[in-house]
């Protein structure tokens, strides 16, 4: 570690940067020699560990109107000066600032391999959409907290040009990017919960340890304007593969899905299907397959008319375990090929 | 979507859900007997290409009516 | 009940020609040992090992691990129901061997392919990077190798392995029978100050079939309802796992006995909270009216208990954490503030969603870690137990050396790593 201090870098807006204000917004982005603004009491905070050797300034509007040419101008300004580490804001509670902030905190990683360290407020617009990808310490709502921003700003901005290895979010100070790691701390599961819950029994604060997180909302598909035209498919989460499971499904953490072929049965037989999921008792589909794909009910529904006809192969995996994202590859992966075969619509079982 | 999970198919906003029977079996029952297996099975389907044409805003559970055992 | 628990810690453990306690020593006659266990001749084997924390040893096929308590006063035996009689416990006075562990390893056969019901490898690292995940690695451990003879049935297995776990560890406390503990603690809750909440703990656990079984005085809880225990009958071993298809998640015998929500509130009772008492409900039913009526009920027996708090643990995997959710809200919509002990799931780098649903009253979440992430057992060049361990039971078993570096599917191999009873420090910190 040297005993220089690091070369640091302040991105601000037009406003925060002195430039002017909300009619300002559209000014392109442009650098100042040292610290400007809310640089300074940043220096101060910074002490002899770093110093702001250049701010540069962008327009919230600019930013985000002209997305791509005011990143690659923050990654000029920014190349030039070869700073240890850039620093972003403290943006509050502005959401275009916040987006700005974030933008060319992003722009200058990729392009530079730059740390960056942004500020804002917890719920700022932008920490939703960025917090995974950047490092960023909480702000007050408003400009009048400046100065208790400043401290776990500078720290982190040290930390992150230095390139130190870190630790948890609540040890450096930033809002977490969502990746959570098996630590072992002091006290045990048990002890923390009953101080939890003394806490909560007496109306004192308490912080939970697993904050409640919101799936995205997917919007329903259009309903099909006649079922008795549609072409159907089958698709099973139930672990339900051919007997012997011939490409070695997982029972859990599912990797692919497969498809096999219905081969014009009416229904599944048993003893030609089993099922290897790891997450429920398997002797009831095992002995009857159809509790889990119901070709049998399928059949006889097509024979009627209930529908025009069923794609001729099911699709399968085992649903325990799966990580959404693998989840959601497994749905655009099969979706594809569904709409390339021209199926309207799926029955989808989960056990 | 066919499950006996039906509120957690709600929590993560899966859109037409059909109350399936139990986690191991979601279409039928082997308690029952096998026609009424057949008839529980078969119903439970219809309720889902039912559902396939029903305009829906947010996760809706479907319940095939109960069959009269 | 007035339960006095007389605790005597063990240092070293060792082979001698007799059992006794000498201080902090423990020796144990191993052909003793191998007689009393081998007396049941559904095991064609017995050996006895003893693993140390710190050695560069494994233990495989891992069942069970107990720890060494008898009665000396009061009404029944250790155990009662499986290896005591039928009679009820939690009074008195009784022995544990504390920092000693009885570890049955067998390998049960595998009869059928998926599902829940496979009895699943389960190892014990006693060093290197696998070791601080379970308490075992902590324990001075007496390995009972079993062998079982061939074509008997699940049940009789599932049962002796069981039995043999507890015969041991009653055997191994006997020695202390007439020496005065080093430490006594007094169990009992009779006097409750009227100035402090009333706190209960709900207690789900997991049981189904013949190795997935959690016995509550020898009877399987498969069909249990929600009910009232006095939580020193758990301290007397009233409820004995015979749970062998989850390995890393279950409450093994010695969590059972070493409950550290009920030692905690112990400790609190007087001080924060009155300990009310326990009720232990099942989870991991398959419809969601099932789930709903037993977080019902729960949440009934806490307000007849006229609970202020609660707190609620639960046993397995998968959905039986929205069983445990649903006894949350229940109990929070009945006005009783609870706090949740769970593991979390994530995703093998943690970036997933942590639980598997989501309800605002789940505002006091305590995480005793990830279930998700990979891990790995390092080469280790002693393995007890056996010279294979038997992986992926989908594809029919996969063997590979004990001895060799091994990387399981899932963390389910990895004993007693993932369960919720808030014993060890393990939790998940956002990065």
């Amino acid at each position: 570690m040297t005993d220089q201090p690091l070369r640091l870098v302040h991105y601000l807006n037009q406003f925060f940067g002195g430039i002017g204000g909300e009619e300002q917004a559209d000014v392109g982005v442009s650098t100042r020699d040292g610290a400007v603004g809310p640089g300074l009491p940043l220096q101060r905070a910074l002490g002899g560990r770093a110093t702001v050797v250049a701010t540069v300034i962008g327009g919230d509007n600019y930013f985000n109107t002209h997305l791509d040419a005011a990143r690659a101008a923050v990654v000029e300004a920014v190349g030039r000066l070869k700073p240890d580490v850039v620093v972003a804001g403290p943006a509050f509670n502005a959401g275009r600032y916040g987006v700005a902030c974030a933008e060319a905190c992003l722009a200058v990683e990729a392009a530079l391999d730059v740390p960056t360290v942004a500020s804002m407020y917890a719920d700022n617009p932008a920490v939703a959409i960025y917090r995974r990808r950047l490092y960023i310490t909480p702000s007050g709502e408003h400009a009048s907290s400046l100065a208790a921003a400043l401290p776990p700003l500078a720290n982190l901005a040290v930390r992150r040009g230095q390139r130190a290895e870190l630790g948890p979010a609540r040890e450096e100070g930033h809002l977490g990017r969502g990746i959570r790691r098996p630590v072992f701390v002091e006290q045990t599961g048990a002890e923390r919960a009953l101080a939890m819950l003394r806490a909560k029994l007496r109306g004192e604060p308490y912080v939970t340890e697993i904050p409640l997180v919101d799936y995205e909302v997917v919007p329903p598909a259009p309903p099909l304007a006649d079922v008795c035209a549609a072409r159907l498919a089958v698709v099973t989460t139930s672990g339900l593969v051919p007997m012997g499971n011939p490409d070695r499904l997982r029972r859990s953490y599912a990797t692919e899905w497969k498809k096999y072929p219905l081969a014009g049965q009416e229904r599944l037989a048993p003893g030609e299907y089993e099922v290897v999921h790891g997450g429920y008792e398997a002797q009831y589909a095992n002995a009857n397959p159809n509790y889990v794909l119901p070709l049998d009910a399928l059949t006889e529904l097509e024979r009627e008319g209930a529908y025009r006809d069923l794609y001729p192969y099911f699709f399968t995996t085992a649903g325990v375990g799966t990580p959404t994202d693998v989840g959601e590859r497994f749905g655009r992966e099969i979706a594809a090929e569904l709409q390339a075969a021209g199926v309207d619509g799926v029955v989808l079982t989960a056990t | 979507m066919i499950t006996a999970m039906t509120t957690f198919a709600e929590n993560v906003g899966a859109s037409r859900i059909v109350a399936g029977t139990r986690i191991q079996n979601p279409c039928g029952h082997p308690a029952l007997s096998r026609e009424q297996d057949r008839a529980l099975r078969r119903r439970i389907v219809q309720t889902a290409l039912d559902a396939l044409e029903r305009p829906v805003e947010g996760p809706t559970v479907f319940r095939p009516e109960r069959l009269v055992v | 009940m007035r339960l006095e628990l007389g605790t005597f810690p063990v240092a070293e453990l060792r082979f001698g020609s007799e059992t006794r306690l000498d201080g902090a020593r423990l020796t144990v006659d191993r052909d003793a040992v191998r007689r009393l266990v081998a007396e049941d001749l559904t095991f064609s084997r017995v050996d006895v090992e003893i693993v140390r924390p710190g050695e560069a040893c494994r233990v495989i096929h891992v069942a069970d691990t107990v720890e060494p308590r008898i009665k000396v006063a009061g009404p029944g035996a250790i155990f009662p129901g499986t290896l005591g009689p039928l009679e009820n416990v939690g009074a008195g006075r009784t022995h544990r061997l504390s920092g000693v562990a009885v570890l049955s390893s067998v390998e049960f056969p595998w009869r059928r392919v998926g599902g829940v019901i496979l009895p699943t490898e389960a190892i014990v690292d006693m060093s290197g990077p696998m070791a601080a995940y379970t308490p075992f690695s902590e324990t001075l451990n007496l390995v009972l190798v079993l062998d079982l003879q061939p074509d008997l049935t699940d049940e009789e297995y599932e049962r002796a392995v069981r039995l043999a776990g507890l015969k041991v560890a009653a055997y191994l406390a006997e020695c202390t029978r007439h020496l005065p503990p080093p430490r006594v603690d007094v169990l009992d809750l009779t006097v409750q100050d009227p100035s402090l909440p009333r706190v209960v703990y709900v207690w789900q656990i997991y049981s189904l079939e013949t190795y997935g079984g959690q016995y509550w005085y020898g009877l399987r809880l498969d069909n249990l309802f929600p009910t009232l225990i006095h939580p020193n009958e758990v301290v007397d071993g009233a409820l004995v796992s015979g749970q062998h298809t989850a390995p890393n998640v279950k409450h093994c015998t010695w969590l059972n006995q070493n409950n550290a929500v009920i030692e905690g509130l112990y400790q609190a009772h007087g001080r924060d909270f009155n300990f009310a008492g326990v009720i232990l409900v099942r989870g991991r039913y398959t419809t969601v009216e099932e789930k709903q009526r037993v977080a019902n009920q729960a949440a009934k027996l806490a307000g007849l208990l006229a609970a202020d708090g609660a707190l609620v643990t639960w046993e397995s995997s998968g959905n039986a954490q929205m069983d445990a959710i649903l006894i949350v809200q229940a109990c929070e919509r009945a006005g009783i503030k609870t706090v949740f002990l769970t593991t979390e799931y994530g995703g093998h780098e943690g970036t997933d969603v942590p639980l598997i649903y989501h309800v605002p009253e789940l505002d006091a979440i305590v995480s005793t870690g990830s279930v998700d992430q990979r891990v790995a057992f390092p080469p280790m060049p002693r393995a007890v137990g056996g010279a294979t361990v038997r992986l992926r039971p989908e594809v029919g078993g996969i063997r590979q050396s004990a001895t060799a570096a091994i990387v399981p599917d899932r963390r389910t191999e990895l004993y007693c790593s993932g369960h919720q009873l808030g014993t060890g420090r393990i939790t998940c910190l956002e990065y």
